[in-house]
């Protein structure tokens, strides 16, 4: 018998020897590539941070309802509704959507570029990390607790990551940009990304003026609940160059155009969900005379300008006609709309805020006007009409208390930062201003927050299945998993 | 070389010399006829001759001392007027001298029971020698015997097979026993092996031709649902040309496909699901569906892994052979025709309700727009609006019209589906050759309007015997099929069923078909929601079609070297062709923006098989040593380009130039598998029966360090009534089975590295990607142990039969894409992971309770099965693996819980189950947990045959017991208010004396609930609070799956049956959907259904001729 074995091993010997080479080159694929630039990673992060699908669905159904700038039709009003059921479905698409796209690409051109990377270059490094920042930011501001430091390394072999506080986010962040912004002030555009930033062309100068705007916006959002950090932080900002100017903001331009790359992202969105506009936005501008009440909302079949309530009930909503409420107008969903992560208003605005409270140089109420000029300017609204509301509107200067003061910033920001809806969100959460009122039934609907509005969003499913462990460890520090559960810098009342 | 001297060993292996016996005995005067018998009972020597020989009385004296036979018939030669012939297998055939060599020519007819007028294509065979003849058409035979008193072995499939000496005659008529009844089924096993049934340690059913072409399901394998214990066979009502789910013992890989393998003539073919989700798609159909029934011979279900493991990796999920039919030796050309009519009629609609009309509250929609026309949002749209009594109205259009209900959608949009087929085949053959070539046009019309399939299929095989020892058989198929409008499924605007469901009960179809688009060529529809379309827009603006071409080759050659030992070559291809194409109108929001888009794919698939085998065969004794070696080489190559237009230009123009803007794609992928494989059977006097299967396969995917995996079975069979002597009239065949096997599996292409991918763009900017899915650079095949026993009884002459198999399967290491967590920015990396236990029992009784001389024959097949599913690891830290989720449930595998456990949110309940009622009258939500099962307690299956001269008649009950589906749909027709269950209440909360009250009791003192609301909250508190309790129903059926009414004209030229499948139920526990109304054919799509097309009936009349 053992001579058989030997006989069949023979055999098949002769059959088969020399296949390992020919598997391998069967086995290789010629559908992609094993090697890549790190370029081309790099323009789709920013690409994907800016008009991806994340930010697409940050901005709808969620900033812009929970914003109180949009009310949305069918599905979408259950979030604006103040329901939470959306674990395994928006709450997990959105989730998703930042670590599948942004945060995947960019922690791949992390590990090429950093210190030891196989394509080390500390500007590319440097510019990478500012990407990864907007969007772990952005994750705090809607989840809380994520996975930062250990987040996005699956490629790494870490596929239970730890989830960071978000405190220890944003004091990450806030150092972290500190060093990062010298490093691109001087950065030599040799070593950036020439043919490969479609966010600021490789202008360095830029890059840097957007990370310290961002480092500025994140401190003062940590401000009420750390002042002593985000002081200091602030003044720091304050003294470095920050977005001033229309083309030093954060964004992307559109084009009028039918095809995925170019036109507005938001279009399509709207063109199959149809969203209203807010009273509250509305009733904000109409009471202000804001000529950009024009600019934003579209008049109904009548020529009025009208809002509709965020959250109303079944039983009160048939008393609305739906088709008499205001639709956006084209500079907000249009295919040419342009989409906006940080204007110079914004941060005009924030340096007024600084000013108020004696944070930051400068006087607080030239620094409003500026906010306010800076977001006309944005918005294209006609020098007469500019000079008419600076020169003559109730509301050009800060008047009152600084309490009244702040709210009247607060506002304005609220205003400005459209249609960066998730931002609004969030700044009402820091300020409380505008104030939005505790919902009663039976006009409203209570949604599971007794009618206040959601501090955060729930955690995904699949995280809480996968990732469980370190899912509970998160919710034991921060609190438990639902949408009334404050986060670290929602501290004022 | 190596060849040779492996033959040489083999040789050496199994010489060995004949002892020789030796008798004594002690006869004084006895008749030859006793001596015969004294001589047989010593020595085992049987005499075989005619009672007519005169010298069979004659007195005999005989004394003999240790003497061998030849001795002894020398002896009785020379006291006889006798010539002794000493045959194989202890046989004497005793022939008068004078006759001896008197060469002739034998004639007769071969008939059987049933079969009275001839049986064709019997094997007739001189016994001791090769040279036979086969019976024609007529079943006719005339052999050329050397001399007439040999004897003539005749042999068919399906029949016992027959011994009779010619004792001098020259016409031999036979009759034939079918062994329908009997054990004794020859069937087909792996590797296009034929055995006897009885020799095999594992399950194995097979169904003949006359099954699979008369039940004329479009897809063959549909006509084996219920006939086989352990096969579950879902058909998914998607469309024609739909796949079909089909499991072999529970599903074995938990993310992988479950699908057996399908074999066709030794050529393995590629066999996937058809395609659509949760979220829409189309069913593309599957391999099975291009088969033609006509020319199916049989088919053969090999359960088990034991069965399977000569097919390696792939038979992990059991292995389905088909085999062909092949020309037959005859006279002149045979020809038969073929012509088939089949009407198809929705089977299962839900039940509408026709009271209330669009609207909410029992208040119709206010009036705005320009014409004023009802809102067109929600709750507006929902049909919990005013009685409808004729009042007027403005309907969706703007126009007056008295309200009224429009009755039933479903029954007024599907149209009557068809079938026509038509095949004509023609064959014949002589001793050394046949050839057999069939031409099949279908012609079939869905029961969605513009759902058509054509399919042509030229089929052609041919045998040849060239000399004794060369043999070839060559086949060629040519299928082209061309599919318009396969349906489109689930939560999809596309899917025509969604708007059906859920249209206001006053709105009318005809209104709709009347007003598709308006001057602005934009879709018309009475809602804003864009999941609910108008039907007929998407009838006539939403396309797509596909033509596909199929080409299967075989050629195979035999080359006996000497008479036990041979070697076979074979090398196949199963090569397709697609092209599919489809196209949205610009007009409709939710596509492109209003701009339209289409998308086209052209991709072809080729899987080619080579293999070696040789065999090598040999009895000593009572022993039986068959050993095949061999070795089998795959390819598989796929390639596949797409282009997708967006934004279209100019209307009905569909060509990608016409599109503003498009990305094209490209798959190319590659596979190889060399495999070695040894298979041997030795077996003991026909009572001990052991199959070895020893397999090595070498897989391209896998990492070049582990890419060798090896798996074996051994297969243990014992005919124990024949071994113990149990009286043959009680138990008349009794066996004990036993197998245990190992197979592995490997993986799909380009797994194991990680890759980029570069995106088409037309911005400046460079991009690439990076796939979702981790590599896993040291993966491991996957391997499944299993074991499985069983018996094989046949009571009262084999006129009761009962096989009963147990298994167990256990899969490891198993090969999928673990899910990770998001936050690692990865969404699934490949891994060997988790373990799935799958036990079960099969139970088979075949009866033949009556069979009257007048030829009244009543035959009952019973099937009945049960499997277990037990996932017994996942993998790390994970909870649960999700396999499919769907609005307010997800079908999961958690640890020691079956496989596709249906979880959804539960009311909220007291400690014994009440529901708590709030403070306003409602449920509220509960847990999530686990509600339901996929898997179905057991099935079965009862066939009914009845045979009465030249009429027969036959019906299938099929029987599932439990399992659970989720009605998605039934969740929205009553959310939309148009479903009967939705009228609860209604009456009464409009009049005020009442409302709907759920049952349960109150949350605050415990009391029953007695809080009426307002029915239209009751639905969509279940909504909004997502309870999935209420559409989690048991999918428990009885079900008339066939029957059959046959008339054979005496002259047996022609056959006219009508058939009927799937025609009503018995018994049923989901109201409003067929409890087979999954969307896809995948894992787990039948346990969801979604807006999922009605079921169908089906009635047809075929016609069979032969000339």
């Amino acid at each position: 018998m053992k001579t058989k074995n030997l006989y069949i091993a023979l055999f098949l010997l002769l059959l088969f020897s020399s296949c390992d080479d020919k598997f391998a080159e069967i086995n290789k694929n010629p559908n992609a590539v094993t090697e890549i630039e790190d370029g081309y990673l790099f323009s789709n992060t920013v690409l994907n941070t800016i008009r991806g699908a994340n930010n697409t669905r940050l901005q709808f159904p969620f900033g812009s309802q929970l914003g109180h700038y949009y009310v949305g039709q069918n599905n979408s009003m259950f979030i604006d509704r103040y329901y939470d059921h959306f674990t395994g479905a928006e709450y997990k698409d959105l989730f998703e959507s930042f670590y599948y796209s942004p945060i995947r690409l960019v922690s791949e051109v992390m590990r090429f570029t950093k210190p030891g990377g196989k394509n080390e270059n500390e500007v590319r490094y440097a510019m990478a990390r500012v990407v990864a920042y907007i969007n772990y930011a952005r994750l705090a501001d809607s989840f809380g607790s994520v996975p930062f430091h250990e987040g996005g390394l699956g490629q790494e072999g870490i596929l239970y990551p730890k989830y960071d506080s978000v405190e220890t986010i944003y004091k990450d962040i806030i150092s972290s940009l500190k060093e990062i912004i010298p490093i691109l002030q001087n950065g030599d555009p040799e070593m950036g990304y020439k043919l490969e930033d479609p966010l600021y062309n490789n202008d360095l100068k830029k890059w840097a003026r957007f990370a310290n705007s961002l480092r500025l916006r994140l401190a003062i959002r940590a401000r009420f609940v750390d002042p002593n950090f985000a002081n200091q932080a602030i003044a720091e900002c304050l003294a470095l160059p920050l977005i001033e100017e229309l083309n030093q903001a954060a964004g992307g331009e559109n084009e009028d155009s039918d095809l995925h790359e170019m036109g507005n992202p938001m279009y399509g969105h709207w063109q199959g969900w149809r969203w209203k506009m807010s009273e509250k936005f509305v009733e904000t501008l109409k009471s202000t005379e804001d000529p950009r009440l024009y600019v934003f909302v579209k008049p109904n079949t009548k020529g009025e300008y009208l809002g509709i309530p965020n959250g109303l009930s079944d039983t009160e909503l048939p008393n609305w006609v739906w088709s008499e409420v205001s639709d956006p107008t084209d500079s907000l969903v249009g295919k040419a709309a342009s989409i906006t992560e940080m204007s110079a208003a914004e941060i005009w605005l924030l340096r007024a805020e600084a000013a108020l409270y004696n944070i930051g140089p400068g006087d607080a109420n030239e620094l409003y006007r500026k906010g306010i000029e800076k977001s006309f300017e944005q918005w294209k609204v006609t020098q007469e009409q500019v000079d008419e509301y600076l020169d003559n509107a109730e509301y050009a200067n800060l008047h009152g208390t600084q309490e009244q003061q702040f709210e009247q910033i607060c506002t304005q920001l609220w205003i400005a930062v459209n249609p960066n809806a998730h931002e609004g969100w969030a700044n009402i959460r820091r300020t409380g201003y505008p104030k939005i009122a505790q919902r009663t039934e039976p006009k409203f609907s209570l949604g599971v927050t007794n009618g206040i509005l959601p501090s955060r969003l729930r955690y995904p499913s699949s995280e809480v299945n996968i990732n469980n462990k370190n899912y509970q460890a998160a919710i034991e520090e921060q609190g438990p998993d639902l949408i009334t559960t404050h986060l670290w810098w929602d501290v004022r009342d | 070389m190596k060849v040779r001297i492996l033959l040489l060993s083999f040789l050496f292996f199994t010489s060995v010399a004949f002892a020789q016996e030796s008798i004594s005995l002690n006869i004084k005067k006895s008749p030859l006829q006793e001596v015969f018998k004294t001589i047989q009972k010593k020595s085992g020597y049987r005499f075989f001759y005619n009672e007519d020989l005169v010298d069979i009385n004659k007195q005999i004296h005989l004394s003999v001392k240790n003497t061998s036979i030849e001795k002894i018939v020398g002896e009785l030669e020379g006291q006889t007027n006798l010539t002794f012939r000493l045959m194989e297998d202890k046989l004497i055939v005793v022939v008068p001298s004078d006759e001896v060599q008197q060469s002739g020519v034998v004639t007769g007819k071969v008939t059987s029971k049933t079969e009275t007028m001839g049986l064709p294509g019997v094997n007739v065979v001189i016994k001791g020698t090769t040279t036979g003849v086969i019976t024609d058409i007529d079943g006719n035979y005339r052999i050329e015997v050397p001399d007439k008193y040999v004897i003539l072995q005749f042999s068919f499939i399906g029949f016992e097979s027959y011994e009779i000496g010619v004792s001098g005659r020259e016409k031999v008529d036979v009759v034939l026993k079918e062994n329908t009844e009997s054990i004794d089924e020859v069937v087909v096993t792996a590797l296009n092996i034929q055995r006897n049934k009885s020799s095999l340690g594992y399950s194995v059913t097979q169904i003949g031709s006359e099954e699979i072409s008369k039940a004329k399901e479009n897809n063959p394998i549909n006509s084996l649902a219920g006939k086989v214990a352990g096969l579950q066979i879902t058909k998914a009502p998607t469309g024609v040309d739909g796949s079909s789910r089909v499991v072999l013992r529970g599903v074995s890989s938990m993310l992988g496909n479950n699908r057996p393998l399908f074999v066709i003539d030794g050529i393995p073919m590629e066999s996937s699901y058809g395609g659509g989700n949760r979220w829409g798609g189309t069913d593309g159909g599957d391999a099975l569906s291009d088969l033609n029934p006509e020319d199916i011979e049989s088919m053969s279900v090999l359960k088990g892994a034991g069965a399977a493991a000569a097919y390696g990796s792939r038979g992990a999920n059991g292995v389905i052979i088909i085999t062909t039919k092949k020309g037959k030796n005859r006279q002149g050309i045979g020809v038969s025709v073929s012509s088939g009519f089949t009407v198809e009629t929705p089977m299962v609609t839900p039940d509408f309700q026709n009271e209330y009309a669009q609207g909410v509250f029992g208040r119709y929609p206010t009036l705005d727009g320009d014409p004023p026309t009802p809102l067109k949002d929600y709750p507006w749209v929902w049909s919990y609006g005013p009685k409808m009594e004729g009042q007027t109205e403005v309907n969706w259009m703007g126009v007056e019209e008295p309200l009224t209900p429009q009755g039933d959608p479903y029954r007024e949009f599907f149209r009557t589906g068809s079938t026509f087929t038509n095949t004509v085949a023609f064959n014949g053959g002589s001793e050394t050759s046949s050839f057999r070539a069939s031409v099949t046009s279908q012609n079939s019309k869905g029961i969605m309007p513009n759902n058509d399939l054509k399919r042509q299929t030229i089929n052609l095989r041919g045998t040849s015997q060239l000399g004794e020892k060369f043999g070839i058989d060559a086949k060629l198929t040519y299928i082209r099929s061309v599919v318009e409008n396969r349906p489109y499924l689930a939560e999809s605007g596309a899917n025509i069923v969604m708007a059906l469901g859920i249209m206001p009960r006053n709105i009318s179809l005809e209104s709709l078909k009347n007003n598709t688009s308006d001057e602005h060529g934009n879709i018309m529809k009475w809602n804003t929601d864009n999941t609910f379309s108008n039907p007929y827009w998407i009838l006539e603006h939403k396309r797509n079609n596909d033509e596909k071409h199929r080409i299967q080759a075989m050629f195979q050659m035999k080359y006996d070297i000497f008479d036990n030992l041979s070697l076979m070559g074979r090398t196949g291809f199963d090569f397709s062709n697609k092209k599919y194409r489809s196209s949205e109108d610009p007009g409709n929001p939710n596509v492109e923006k209003s701009n339209g888009r289409m998308s086209q794919n052209m991709s072809n698939g080729i899987e080619w098989n080579t293999d070696v085998l040789m065999a090598y065969d040999k009895q000593f004794e009572k022993f039986n040593f068959n050993l095949s070696l061999g070795g089998n080489y795959r390819y598989n190559e796929n390639f596949s380009m797409s282009q997708n237009g967006y934004a279209m230009r100019i209307p009905d123009f569909y060509h990608i130039s016409n599109y503003k803007g498009y990305s094209t794609g490209e798959w190319y992928s590659k596979k190889a598998v060399y495999s070695a494989y040894l298979l041997g059977t030795f077996s003991y006097n026909n009572l001990v029966y052991l199959d070895v299967t020893a397999r090595n396969d070498w897989s391209s995917t896998l990492p070049l360090e582990n890419n060798s995996y090896f798996y074996h079975s051994e297969n243990l069979s014992f005919l124990f009534s024949d071994a113990f002597n149990i009286n043959k009239n009680i138990l008349t065949k009794g066996k004990l089975r036993a197998s245990f096997a190992k197979v592995g599996n490997d993986t799909s292409p380009y797994q194991i590295e990680q890759y980029y991918n570069i995106s088409q763009t037309q911005t400046e900017f460079p991009q690439a990607s990076i796939g979702g899915q981790l590599p896993y650079y040291d993966l491991k095949p996957e391997e499944t142990r299993s074991w499985e026993i069983g018996t094989n009884l046949g009571f009262f002459k084999n006129r009761l039969i009962l096989d009963v198999a147990y298994y167990y399967s256990m899969s490891d290491n198993q090969i999928m894409n673990v899910s990770l967590a998001p936050s690692t920015a990865y969404s699934t990396k490949k891994m060997n992971a988790g373990k799935l236990q799958n036990t079960g029992l099969e139970i088979q009784v075949n009866g033949n309770p009556v069979s009257m001389k007048n030829g009244f024959n009543w035959d009952v097949i019973v099937t009945w099965s049960k499997n277990n599913s037990v996932v017994k690891a996942l993998y790390g830290d994970i909870q649960y693996l999700s396999l499919a989720d769907e609005f307010h449930m997800a079908i999961e595998a958690h640890v020691d819980q079956p496989y596709g456990i249906i979880y959804a949110l539960d009311y909220k309940r007291d400690a014994f189950g009440n529901k708590l009622i709030d403070k306003n009258g409602f449920s509220q939500t509960g847990e999530w947990k686990a509600m339901g099962d996929l898997n179905p307690d057991w099935m079965a299956g009862i066939t009914n045959q009845f045979r009465y001269k030249d009429f027969s008649m036959s019906f299938l009950i099929d029987i599932q017991k439990g399992g659970d589906i989720y009605s998605w749909g039934k969740a929205y027709r009553a959310l939309f208010g148009t479903s009967t269950e939705t009228l609860e209440g209604r009456a009464e909360w409009y009049a005020g004396t009442g409302g709907y009250i759920e049952e349960g009791i109150k949350e605050s003192n415990g009391q029953p609930n007695d809080i009426p609301i307002q029915p239209v909250y009751r639905w969509y508190n279940l909504y909004n609070k997502q309870i999935g309790t209420e559409w989690i129903m048991k999918a428990t059926n009885v079900r008339m799956r066939e029957m059959v009414l046959g008339y054979t004209i005496p002259s047996k030229w022609l056959n006219i049956s009508l058939v009927g499948r799937n025609l009503f139920f018995f018994y049923k526990a989901i109201d409003h959907v067929d409890p087979e109304s999954g969307f896809s054919s995948g894992n787990t799509g039948s346990a969801i259904e979604h807006m999922s097309l009605p079921s169908t009936s089906s009635y047809g009349l075929s016609l069979k001729l032969n000339f």
